[in-house]
């Protein structure tokens, strides 16, 4: 009786130790979001586009800019978002590189751009457009309009910190 | 005789291999399933090698060489929505392996009345998990994040001064990671920017130790009090951070922390066995005010520390067979989330019910076994914002920018489901008090 519970131990044991090893994970591309404008005034309605850019994603993870080689495949991107009611502008779609959206602005527009490598590594990226109050007279006290080059539309993601 | 005398010594010899081997305990929701099916009211009642945190004084109740072997599974579930968004729900399966040996020693008397235990826990799904997010207001529970993902081990002595008085101390271990790293550029180095970049890492993994210990008397001999303390239990991980470039040298040393949990005194009795049947009650008081974030920052207000009541029931329904039940009230350590962070929970009532075979009386076989299924719901929490006391997230721009990931408020709730097992096999004789 007693052997035989050692010998049933002894096998569960080794199957937790089986289990256990696993495959590790693939290499975790970059996810970089490049917002302009990074904010919204409060009310804006839909009344500006704000363009979200991951050109800056790479295929590893990497502390500079890296283009990926030519022969590899694209990245699987992927853009979604939470809190503010938002509409994608022109012909964007949330798998393109590149895209213009509006935002009611009522609330914060939190915009999380998913990658995905050829080796099926993933991550994640999280930006959020951020909503200004107005003014005590009611304007709107944000610049307009915003160069897409100025240090308020930052990139959010390891290459871009 | 040699079997007295070589088993313990064998069980001592695996405590120190296994404290050698640097693993940890003290995960959350890793409890023995005697224990959590009690709701971990299990300071005052008699101990097992599968209580010595509740209270190493317990140890002192182990009669003979005990192995135990335990897993358990459960299920978690936390919703969090802003308000007037539609909510998310994350849902996890969290399991883990739990081991324990406890013993007495062999020898003359004043010498058998001293015990030691070890007790270990894997979980299944990581060894060690610490997360710290570079964003302050990232939804998080401090409850259930983290803290079930992490090795955890510990050591205890107990000593039984007669049949009336036990005392236990101990010591949790808590991995810390030292990281240094050096980034630095070298043109000339190869062909391309990317790989003229240089990083030099340096990983160590140190132990640090978390003591803990108790107290349990037998006044009457219905009537047992237990006291039991054991400090806070926290991970590091730091280094130097240095990045040289030609002539400049940038040094931002990092300081993660992880809370795994907060320092706690538990104070109970137990009354009984009374037709088969005893009840302890417990209060634990926890000290979620040293709680702090990631980055090793405190918090603005702090969390509150917290007052546990519980109490749980065992009846011996058969002479081979125990019937278990508990109760918990948890309140929540969180504040009114209306500034920048966004942590998730409310007050938790705690459910438990369990069961335990002696094979010893039903088969003649040294093993018992205890099973035990428990739930723990939480009421939903609301949170609204203070935008004044929400900062401003861009120094750059003109006017106060919010973006904060709980703005304008939000509701959470969380429930959790667990299942378990725990396997006691009797190593050599009873050992005669």
């Amino acid at each position: 009786m007693f052997r035989g519970v050692t010998r049933a131990v002894g096998l569960v044991a080794l199957a937790v130790a089986v289990v256990g090893c696993g495959e590790p994970p693939p290499p975790a591309p970059s996810a970089v979001i490049r917002a302009c404008p990074a904010s919204l005034c409060v009310g804006d309605d839909f009344a500006t586009s704000v363009h979200l850019d991951a050109k800056k994603s790479a295929p590893r993870l990497t502390l500079v800019e890296a283009p990926p080689e030519p022969d590899e495949p694209p990245l699987q991107l992927l853009w979604s978002f939470a809190g503010a009611e938002m509409l994608f502008d022109d012909e964007s779609v949330p798998t393109s590189a590149d895209i213009l959206v509006s935002s009611r602005a009522d609330r914060p527009l939190h915009v999380t751009l998913r990658v995905e490598n050829a080796a099926g590594g993933v991550s994640e990226a999280l930006k959020t457009i951020s909503i200004t109050p107005l003014g005590d007279d009611g304007s709107c006290p944000l610049p307009d309009p915003i160069d897409d080059d100025s240090e308020d539309c930052l990139a959010i993601g390891p290459a871009g910190l | 005789m040699r079997v007295r005398v070589v088993t313990p010594l064998l069980f001592a010899a695996v405590l120190f291999v296994a404290l050698d081997a640097g693993a940890t305990s003290g995960t959350a929701f890793g409890e023995s399933s005697r224990v959590a099916a009690l709701a971990g009211a299990a300071v005052a009642p008699p101990g097992d090698s599968g209580s010595m945190l509740e209270n190493p004084a317990g140890l002192g109740d182990v009669k003979e060489p005990e192995l135990l072997l335990g897993a358990s599974v459960a299920r978690l579930r936390l919703g969090f929505g802003r308000d007037g968004e539609a909510g998310s729900e994350r849902t996890r399966t969290i399991g883990g392996f739990g081991l324990a040996v406890a013993t007495p020693l062999p020898g003359p008397e004043w010498l058998a009345r001293l015990r030691l235990g070890i007790a270990l826990y894997l979980p299944a799904d990581r060894a060690l998990r610490v997360a710290v997010d570079e964003r302050e207001d990232r939804p998080l529970s401090p409850v259930y994040d983290g803290r079930p993902d992490r090795m955890s081990a510990l050591g205890a002595l107990g000593y039984a001064f007669g049949k009336e008085l036990r005392v236990g101390l101990g010591v949790v271990m808590a991995p810390n990671l030292a990281t240094p790293t050096e980034v630095s550029y070298d043109a000339d180095r190869a062909d391309g920017v990317e790989k003229d970049v240089m990083v030099r890492l340096d990983r160590d993994l140190e132990m640090s130790l978390s003591p803990f210990f108790g107290v349990r008397a037998e006044p009457l001999e219905m009537l047992s009090l237990g006291v039991a303390y054991r400090a806070h239990a926290v991970s590091r991980a730091g280094g130097s951070q240095r990045t040289v470039a030609g002539g400049i040298l940038a040094d931002d040393p990092i300081d993660y922390y992880q809370f795994w949990d907060p320092a706690r005194l538990s104070a109970g009795f137990a009354l009984g066995p009374w037709h088969g049947a005893r009840l302890s009650f417990q209060a634990t008081h926890a000290r979620w005010s040293e709680f702090r974030t990631g980055m090793n920052r405190s918090l603005e207000p702090a969390f509150d520390d917290t007052l546990e009541l519980g109490g749980g029931l065992e009846w011996q329904a058969l002479p081979w067979l125990v019937a278990r039940g508990g109760f918990r009230h948890e309140p929540s350590p969180i504040p009114p989330q209306t500034g920048p962070t966004n942590y998730l929970g409310a007050d938790t009532e705690e459910l438990s019910l369990g069961a335990g075979a002696d094979f010893r009386k039903l088969f003649r076989a040294p093993l018992a076994l205890d099973v035990h299924a428990r739930t723990r719901l939480s009421a939903e929490q609301s949170a609204d914002k203070d935008p004044e006391r929400l900062g401003d997230a861009s120094a750059s721009l003109p006017g106060q920018q919010i973006d904060n990931l709980g703005y304008p408020g939000f509701r959470s709730s969380a429930s959790y489901w667990q299942v378990g097992f725990s396997l006691k096999i009797f190593i050599g004789k009873e050992r005669k008090p």
